[in-house]
């Protein structure tokens, strides 16, 4: 394991659910080394996906101290931020949350675009990546017109595209049949282990787990002691 | 990066057509407007100085009796006005170069053809109208027969074409006036612009034309006129000229009335120019409402696309760029309505300017000016862009975790 790509301390994050404050994260303490595969695993409400945003520079905790590569990010402002989010992490979602306007080429694509990468450059870096995750026939067709389990891969595509350190991943398999899912989790996988990709997965599937290093137990918004355990796949 | 950004905006745009071309309708309908009633309005504006311009800038014309200008009264020179000019008075002035002296009068005429007599308009004038001030009669153009000769005391008249009709006579041709014999020396050619328009001179058509001095013959008062074109040297202050032309009147004790033409165009650039702001005010009335509609359909897009929004800043896009890309979208909305509008308000104004041009007498021509162009669509974006601000700024503050909640 190499150095700490991100050090969380005692992290509290509330939010209002209409006039009642919850609190998603209570304290919490957690270390990811550089290269490794973690999965988040715990209950809905459990504030994985709250971790996950704050991981990934989606959102800054209310208290605490959260170092990315050795710097506090915790206080840091909207570009800041954002800048973060365009260079370091990159993002899978369950969902997959891709434009449905855009081809996936396009899709792969726009994330250089906001780094004012030129178009030629774009489209060839998109399309190597497509390649490598097995859509190079699918450059031009819409989300609507991919299977889940391919737009899942082109989500995963565009979220390589700026070279992140880290790949989010917020129940990557929650919206695919199971043998589409374990595609998935093979792809993030092989990222992991033959681009030394530090990879977090966020999930409740235990299978999906089982390809990560580490297991992170959540629960109310606290890491379950002990229960941190290293994955065996 | 702006092209990225357009190809961006231009593909939502697309994406959402019917309400996208309803938003740009509201702009088309706007600037359509403003486009045809500018260029509408500066063409009726141009006709008129044109045919002002064709005395050029450094004639004046002199009008008898005290017409007040300001009120416009310079329509005819012979209507109402029972005083004359002294065409004398003016050529003894220091840096008049030409004058022409014309004198109008009602005509008892007779022909063979002609059932008993008619009262036709008669107007006497001085050689030097044709050879220094051709322009005034609009090149008088003889089309059969020829121009009397000024020198000699021959009974010779010039008849328009339609009066030629009325008295059934051709060039060579002999009618009487009061009385008098004349030969028909030669027929003007048919007058497509004289018929009621901008010019002193009336129809041509309809008129009899003799030397100024067969006037003296015919109605006696020797040197009369009543109206004089007088032609100042070029490096003279036309409008001082014109002010010593009235004293000179004046101390004869006739009432004299000068025009130039730089008065003339000031007045109508004037009169115009305000009409036109004000027409162009309430066309922009319009393209305002096209504003709103912008302003909306971006508000609708900003709430339809809240998720994209938030992938947008999940995969690094700053506020500020999301901020542009929806003001380039609403600036497009404003450009796309802007050129189409500007298209059809052209096509418009041409189709009108063929009405105006039979209505009015002189040639008429919308005027598209490259500002006007330039500037109606320039607007319109800048329009669109402005209407695209709240929302614009809307998405852009929109925080990437709640965004990407949303459905």
């Amino acid at each position: 394991m190499g150095d700490a790509m991100i050090e969380l301390t005692n992290v509290k994050k509330g939010y209002l659910m209409g006039e009642t404050e919850v609190q998603a994260l209570r304290g919490l303490d957690l270390k990811i080394e550089s290269g490794e595969f973690v999965a988040i695993v715990g209950p809905s409400g459990s504030g994985k996906s709250t971790l996950m945003h704050i991981i990934g520079a989606l959102d800054v905790p209310d208290r605490g101290e959260v170092l990315l590569d050795g710097r506090d990010i915790s206080r840091y402002g909207e570009s800041e931020l954002a800048e973060l989010r365009g260079k370091k992490v990159g993002f899978v979602f369950q969902t997959f949350n891709l434009i449905h306007t855009l081809s996936s080429l396009e899709n792969v694509a726009l994330p250089l675009t906001f780094q004012g990468v030129g178009k030629e450059e774009r489209e060839e870096r998109a399309a190597d990546l497509l390649e490598m995750v097995g859509l190079g026939e699918r450059l031009k067709h819409r989300p609507a017109e991919l299977s889940g389990g391919e737009q899942q891969r082109v989500s995963i595509a565009r979220a390589l595209v700026n070279e992140p350190e880290m790949l989010l991943a917020d129940e990557p398999t929650g919206n695919l049949d199971s043998d589409t899912g374990e595609d998935i989790m093979e792809l993030l996988t092989s990222l992991n282990r033959d681009k030394g990709m530090t990879v977090v997965v966020v999930t409740h599937n235990p299978r999906d787990a089982g390809y990560a290093d580490r297991t992170v137990n959540m629960i109310d918004g606290m890491i379950r002691n002990g229960r941190e355990s290293d994955g065996g796949h | 990066m702006l092209f990225d950004y357009l190809g961006l905006s231009w593909h939502s745009i697309r994406n959402r057509k019917l309400r996208s071309w309803l938003t740009i309708l509201g702009v088309v309908i706007g600037v359509t407007a403003i486009v045809t009633l500018i260029s509408i309005g500066q063409g009726i504006q141009d006709s008129i100085l044109s045919e002002f311009e064709k005395l050029g800038y450094n004639t004046v014309t002199v009008l008898p009796g005290n017409f007040d200008t300001q009120r416009g009264g310079f329509g005819n020179a012979s209507a109402g006005s029972d005083t004359y000019l002294d065409r004398k008075v003016v050529e003894g002035l220091d840096r008049v170069k030409a004058s022409g002296a014309t004198r109008t009068e009602t005509g008892l005429i007779q022909s063979e053809k002609l059932d008993g007599q008619a009262f036709l308009r008669i107007t006497g004038m001085s050689q030097t109208v044709l050879t220094n001030f051709d322009d005034y009669f609009n090149g008088f153009q003889i089309e059969g027969g020829e121009l009397f000769s000024f020198g000699e005391a021959a009974n010779e008249v010039v008849i328009g074409s339609g009066t030629a009709e009325e008295l059934g006579v051709t060039a060579g041709g002999v009618i009487k006036i009061e009385g008098q014999e004349f030969t028909v020396s030669g027929v003007l050619k048919s007058d497509d612009e004289s018929d009621g328009g901008f010019n002193f001179y009336g129809d041509l058509d309809s008129g009899l034309f003799v030397p100024f001095g067969t006037m003296d013959k015919l109605y006696g008062g020797g040197d009369k006129a009543s109206l004089l074109l007088v032609e100042v040297f070029e490096d003279a202050d036309v409008s001082q000229v014109a002010t010593e032309i009235e004293d000179a009147f004046t101390a004869k004790d006739i009432a004299s009335t000068t025009i130039t033409t730089e008065e003339i165009s000031n007045r109508v650039n004037n009169v115009l120019g305000t009409i036109q702001i004000a027409l162009a005010g309430i066309a922009a009335i319009s393209l305002l409402v096209g504003g709103i509609g912008v302003m909306n359909t971006m508000y609708t897009a900003v709430l339809e696309r809240t998720r994209e929004i938030g992938i947008m800043k999940a995969v690094g896009a700053r506020n500020g760029q999301v901020l542009r890309l929806f003001l380039i979208e609403s600036g497009l909305l404003g450009l796309v309505g802007g050129t189409i509008g500007t298209v059809v308000g052209i096509v418009l104004s041409l189709f009108a300017g063929r009405f105006i041009d039979q209505a009015l007498s002189a040639p008429f021509a919308p005027s598209f000016r490259p500002v006007l162009i330039i500037g109606a669509v320039g607007f319109s974006f800048v329009l669109g862009s402005i209407s695209g601000v709240l929302p614009a700024r809307q998405a852009s503050r929109l925080q990437p975790v709640e965004a990407l909640r949303y459905e």
